[in-house]
């Protein structure tokens, strides 16, 4: 039972790219295969995805032979989570509450997910942004979107 | 064609350039690009590559030669606000900034920050200068050969091109060979044009026409990095009081002098190839000037050769790195990736017949390339000032700004909100992907080249029926899968290991 994983990042390569690839094999399979001569849609991605399948094998079987590859540091969920949800909230709020009251909220939760938030400071940049994207991207740059909420649209 | 002839289009080819770039509209494109990519690239922790990818968008609705235009600017701007922040704050923005950090840092240190900063912005114009020339001079007779190119001999360049691009950069090829496959894959996504199949798109209306791919850049460089940079916490120290001077001495100029030269050579030669040129540029154009060097000791500790030769070498492979992408589509950085994304967007195929069928695009863009170095000195010698004060932005501030205009930029690109999304999904994965050692950049070229290369491959085994022996017998094709596999295999011996090793040591301690 001497089987230990040397280098967990390897490891974890090795996993995603052999799910990867048998996931696109598997899923390809749904689509005509055809023949070298006359490749239907399938053929390439099951080439494609064999080929990562075998690269993801052998990194799998190197994160047992050898550490040279590392160890997975800490992976800082709370952070990219709050970071991603800054991002989500804009594809989420932009057509119900226009442009320059999402860019508030969005400037305010990506501020909140670092660890220096401070509040005022955070609402009068955010105040100051919301302004400059209406400046450049409706009035300069003449971009089409909702700029205003529902309730005030005319 | 003899030498006159060539000389005489070479005329007539950079005249009709100039002439497309001297306009008041292009010009005008051509300095907010600067501006915005040198304000954008100045601001720490965003490389190129993000600064591109968040104002890529602006440029949509442009004309394609002006896009483009803007967008060349916006490199070089990128890129030297990447040489401001490596000198000023030892934090470079991208690889090939590593090496300025060494020297330039260091004169920062001792209070010469001024003439570092103006070392690299005349080494760089110089280099841009007669890289621009190589471009003009290569592309011509490239493209003729390259119009030899059947569907096998693409192929088999792609495979080069990805295999040399990811080789030289990466800590592990079989990870970064691994990130291309996933991005030819991800590149898949959407109708398939010769069958009419919609493939992995799990019935969204959205993903018909391709995942976006302005989303996948934004995710997974700028939303990653942010992340990254935001579990760093330690403080740098930021020398942007003691600025003060700018002008060089002349001795340093003396001194500068051969370096910018033999930067720009070297930075020329290696931009060319299909391998992530201008970070092999710099690092090489460091060794050079060290090895010349009368006292390689000065080394490490505020030598302005150490400054103007990489500089050099670096704006040089920047440049002529066009090269293999205007003349043969085949993008050899991320940058270039990124460049052949915006012209897909524009409905501009890369490769030779964008000469033929756009000169005015191609030569305008050549001319460009030499005004956006001109307006890159003459902007940022006296706008330095400023560029420093705004590295004294607090972070914290910084990044919810970069977070919203990426937002916005990916919503404008299809005023959809579905890529946005996709940038919430790819943020995530990127990140992942960082955490185990897993890079971004090589997985960006697979997105960008995998239809091609299908489509490629498709066609050299349709005409051969099926006989995957095209790819060897023919000349060309065998030639260059040849070198494909060289490159693979040299990396894998001891010295050359250890070199790479070394680099990337280098680059991981800076």
């Amino acid at each position: 039972m001497g089987v230990r994983i040397k280098s967990s990042q390897d490891f974890w390569t090795g996993c995603v790219f052999t799910a990867f690839g048998v996931g696109t094999v598997v899923l390809s399979q749904a689509y005509a295969l055809g023949s070298a001569a006359r490749m239907g849609p399938a053929y390439f991605p099951t080439a494609l995805g064999a080929l990562l399948a075998g690269i993801g094998a052998v990194m799998l079987f190197k994160s047992l032979a050898s550490a040279d590859g590392g160890a997975v540091g800490r992976i800082n969920v709370f952070l990219l989570a709050r970071v991603l949800v800054a991002v989500a909230a804009f594809a989420v709020l932009l057509n119900p509450l226009g442009l320059v009251l999402t860019a508030v909220v969005v400037v305010m939760l990506a501020a909140w997910a670092g660890h220096e938030f401070r509040f005022g400071e955070a609402l009068i940049s955010a105040g100051l942004l919301a302004l400059l994207s209406y400046a450049l991207f409706v009035w300069g740059l003449k971009q089409t979107m909702p700029v205003w909420p529902w309730f005030l649209a005319v | 064609m003899d030498a006159g002839d060539l000389l005489g289009n070479l005329g007539g080819n950079l005249g009709l350039g100039l002439a497309t770039a001297v306009t008041v509209q292009n010009l005008l494109y051509c300095f907010l690009g600067v501006l915005l990519g040198t304000l954008i690239g100045v601001l720490p922790g965003i490389g190129p590559v993000a600064t591109i990818a968040m104002l890529l968008p602006i440029t949509y609705a442009l004309p394609p030669t002006a896009a483009l235009i803007m967008l060349a600017g916006i490199y070089y701007g990128a890129q030297y606000g990447g040489s401001t922040t490596a000198i000023l704050v030892n934090l470079p923005g991208e690889a090939s900034s590593v090496v300025t950090c060494i020297d330039g840092y260091q004169m920062a240190r001792q209070g010469r920050a001024g003439p570092a900063l103006a070392i690299a912005a005349i080494g760089s114009f110089a280099a841009g200068t007669v890289a621009t020339l190589i471009c003009a001079l290569l592309a011509v007779p490239l493209a003729a050969i390259s119009t030899r190119f059947g569907p096998a001999e693409y192929f088999s360049l792609m495979v080069l091109g990805l295999i040399g691009a990811v080789v030289i950069a990466n800590r592990s090829v079989l990870k970064a060979i691994g990130m291309v496959i996933v991005g030819l894959i991800l590149g898949l996504v959407g109708i398939d044009v010769n069958s009419g199949t919609q493939r992995f798109t799990f019935g969204v209306t959205e993903l018909l026409d391709g995942i976006g791919f302005i989303a996948v850049a934004v995710g997974v460089f700028a939303i990653t990095e942010i992340v990254t940079n935001l579990e760093q916490r330690d403080k740098r120290e930021v020398f942007t009081d003691k600025v003060g001077n700018l002008m060089p001495s002349r001795d340093d100029l003396r001194q500068s002098a051969m370096p910018i030269a033999r930067g720009t050579l070297v930075g020329s030669a290696l931009g060319v190839l299909p391998a992530g040129g201008a970070l092999l540029a710099s690092f090489a154009a460091y060794a050079v000037e060290k090895k010349v060097a009368k006292d390689p000791s000065r080394f490490g500790k505020g030598a302005i050769e150490g400054v103007a030769g990489p500089e050099a070498a670096n704006n040089a492979g920047a440049q002529t790195s066009f090269i293999p992408m205007l003349t043969l589509g085949i993008p050899p950085n991320v940058v270039m990736a990124l460049m052949i994304g915006a012209m897909m967007l524009h409905n501009i195929q890369p490769g030779p017949q964008v000469m033929t069928k756009n000169p005015q695009l191609f030569w305008g863009l050549i001319a460009s390339m030499w005004i956006g170095n001109l307006m890159l000195v003459v902007l940022n010698l006296p706008l330095i000032g400023i560029w420093v004060r705004l590295l004294s932005v607090p972070y914290r501030l910084l990044y919810p700004a970069i977070i919203l205009f990426c937002c916005i930029g990916v919503y404008t690109l299809s005023n959809n909100t579905f890529d946005v999304q996709l940038v919430v999904l790819f943020g995530a994965l990127g990140y992942l992907f960082a955490r185990i050692g897993c890079e971004p950049a090589p997985m960006l070229l697979g997105f960008v080249l995998g239809p091609m290369m299908e489509e490629y491959f498709r066609r050299a085994l349709l005409i051969e029926r099926g006989d995957f022996k095209v790819f060897v017998e023919r000349p060309i094709s065998a030639g260059l899968l040849a070198a494909a596999l060289l490159l693979l295999v040299s990396m894998s011996l001891p010295t050359i290991a250890r070199w790479r090793q070394r680099a990337i040591a280098e680059q991981v301690k800076a």
